[in-house]
């Protein structure tokens, strides 16, 4: 196995717009090692979506390529993306994203139906990771009886569930007051020691940036290293 | 988790939508099991009363197009019928009767004789007769000839029809007996010279109501025609034998007697009845294509309610399918999660609309079904059954009701297919982005 969990090779991602095409994403490499904490920066436009979108498994780039743990992704066919996703990648997102129906434990427990724990284990590790963020006594809570803090940290219990080789986070802290966010990246730091996850934080606040162990900027769609 | 829980909590997140989707479902199945229930109750309503057109016509042709009536020659009363009250002055002999019956063909013979008796207006207190008198019919006392050929009224309120060895008893008209003589059964009355013992007590119309049935013996002697009666109903087996018959009473009697026959409506009676058949098989097939269309039309409506109401789902959750995408949940997932959803809808309002369409149907029917009335009386003296025929109101079968919410559970899935597809297609980012 690779002594990198996640790598891009000469990622371009071209949009096609009527006679233009503007290139989105170009000739990007990157690698990032087992349970490394790194943060990309860059103003909106730079392409940080794109980048995610395509680490993510959410979009297929124009070329180039995408290993996860070893498995090249983007050589996969799009039925098999599903299962990369539920047990290889863990989202976090600006808005959280939870679902409004279910409770911080079913939010929690939701990717579990398409990962690899059993059954009867889900809903004790669901708990267990509620307790890690610290919101143990909310579980039956649904999100709109959460604050923005807490439902951010359901989100990254979430994302936790079926241990993913890498959890992108996409501006996690974008809706969330400073003071707030600063838990949010610390959390997310011991998490990553405790679950070792490897953490690629997105965001254009140099300061949460600056907790990451290695700073990446994207500018129009190039990466530069720090 | 699964798909079940987030459709049954994604239902109820619209409370008041969800409500109205669903009884406007139901109305739609109710529609579904109550029109088929109606209709098959309707047309059976309707083949009864075509059995019962043809039984009585079977028995018109048995009992009255076989009927033949010989009397005193025409010419005695100015061409008014032999035998009836105001042709009883005429009388012919009581043996021809016999004869008669031994005319190949012949079932029956029914000699009458029919006679009137005036009432002293000082004995007619009160009474609201048209004229002081009272018809009297004398008849043979055969009960199987009367039970196969209503010699006597069938209508008797009390007591019974005169037997066999009823000689001195009489069958009196209800007017009579309340009004005129104020006896009950048991009692006696005299008229005339005459006494008889009152075994029954018929009701008729104001004519029949004034009329008294006796043994033919007690009328020839009351009115001193021995040997004489003043009709012979003759019966034969059969219509075809009615030609016969005449045949040989005009050979053996030639002028002397008079005979009368149904045939002028036997002629009239087949082609009213083919009409019948006609009307109702046209109401029939009109009330079907009625039907046909109705539960067609509920159908689709179901459906489309049901396809709506998912798309809006879908617009609305956009973003939720993202997430679940984002989360590694497959299209398949997402495809039958809609799904679910849209069986359950349309499981709920199924069993809504089993309800409305059991409690409803008489309402439901009344409005989708027209009601329809048929001419099945037949003209003239001959009263056929009811003419009156409405769409019946049953309540739907068991077997309709889960054929219903197998139809609403179908519908419910038919009808979110292309939502739920057009679900499953949507991209995770850009569902993501989707606000």
């Amino acid at each position: 196995m690779s002594e990198y969990v996640l790598e891009a090779k000469n990622l371009t991602k071209v949009y096609e717009a009527g006679e233009n095409s503007v290139a989105a994403l170009s000739d990007v490499n990157l690698q990032v090692g087992r349970g490394e904490f790194m943060s990309i920066m860059g103003p909106s436009g730079s392409g940080k979506t794109t980048l995610l979108s395509m680490l993510g498994c959410f979009d297929k780039p124009t070329s180039g390529q995408v290993v996860i743990d070893g498995l090249d992704v983007t050589a996969m066919r799009e039925s098999e993306l599903p299962k990369i996703r539920a047990e290889k990648v863990g989202f976090i997102f600006q808005a959280f994203n939870l679902i409004p129906t279910l409770t911080a434990l079913e939010n929690v427990e939701l990717p579990m139906e398409r990962g690899k724990i059993p059954k009867g284990k889900r809903k004790g590790r669901a708990l267990k990771l509620l307790g890690s963020v610290g919101l143990e006594d909310k579980a039956g809570r649904k999100p709109n009886r959460l604050s923005a803090g807490e439902q951010q940290r359901v989100a990254i219990a979430r994302a936790l569930a079926n241990s993913p080789a890498i959890i992108l986070a996409d501006e996690p802290t974008g809706n969330l007051d400073s003071k707030t966010g600063q838990d949010i990246i610390q959390l997310l730091r011991e998490l990553r020691r405790e679950e070792g996850s490897t953490i690629i934080l997105v965001t254009h606040d140099k300061q949460m940036a600056s907790l990451s162990d290695r700073m990446l900027f994207l500018r129009d769609g190039k990466l530069l290293k720090s | 988790m699964g798909a079940l829980k987030m459709a049954t909590r994604d239902i109820w997140r619209r409370k008041v939508r969800t409500f109205l989707v669903i009884i406007a479902f139901g109305l739609s199945i109710a529609i579904l099991i109550t029109i088929p229930a109606a209709a098959q109750a309707y047309s059976s309503s309707v083949e009864t009363t075509v059995e019962n057109i043809g039984s009585a016509y079977q028995s018109f042709i048995s009992n009255v197009a076989t009927e033949i009536t010989v009397g005193p020659p025409q010419e005695n009363f100015g061409g008014m019928p032999s035998g009836g009250p105001f042709g009883g002055r005429g009388f012919i002999d009581e043996n021809i009767a016999e004869n008669i019956a031994s005319i190949p063909g012949v079932v029956a013979v029914v000699p009458e004789l029919r006679g009137f008796s005036s009432l002293s207006s000082a004995e007619d207190q009160g009474y609201q007769g048209f004229r002081n008198f009272m018809i009297i019919t004398g008849i043979p006392l055969n009960s199987s000839v009367d039970e196969n050929y209503g010699i006597q009224p069938s209508n008797i309120v009390s007591g019974r029809a005169l037997n066999e060895n009823d000689n001195g008893c009489i069958l009196l008209g209800s007017a009579l007996a309340e009004n005129y003589f104020n006896v009950t059964v048991g009692q006696s009355v005299n008229i005339g010279d005459y006494s008889f013992l009152v075994v029954g007590i018929f009701a008729g119309n104001q004519m029949s109501n004034r009329e008294a049935y006796v043994s033919l013996d007690d009328a020839q002697a009351m009115f001193d025609q021995l040997g004489k009666v003043s009709q012979i109903r003759v019966f034969a087996d059969s219509v075809g034998d009615v030609d016969n018959v005449v045949n040989a009473i005009d050979a053996a009697y030639g002028d002397s007697v008079s005979v009368t026959t149904q045939s002028s409506l036997l002629q009239t009676i087949p082609g009213f009845f083919q009409g019948v058949e006609e009307n109702v098989s046209s109401r029939l097939a009109q009330m079907a294509s009625l039907a046909g269309q109705e539960i067609l039309i509920a159908i689709v409506a179901g459906g489309l309610i049901v396809c709506f109401t998912m798309i809006y789902a879908v617009r609305e959750r956009t973003k939720e399918i993202g997430i679940l995408k984002a989360l590694g949940f497959t299209n398949r997932n997402i495809t039958s999660q809609f799904m679910v959803e849209g069986a359950i809808i349309g499981l709920t309002g199924g069993l809504v609309g089993c309800v409305i369409g059991s409690f409803g149907a008489p309402l439901l029917s009344s409005i989708l079904l027209p009601n329809a009335s048929i001419p099945t009386g037949f003209s003239g003296r001959f009263l056929g059954p009811s003419s009156q025929l409405t769409a019946q109101i049953v309540m739907p079968s068991a077997a309709l009701i889960l054929f219903g919410l197998g139809v609403a559970v179908l519908l419910g899935v038919v009808g979110s297919l292309y939502p739920s597809w057009w679900a499953s297609r949507k991209r995770p980012a850009e569902a993501l982005r989707y606000e």
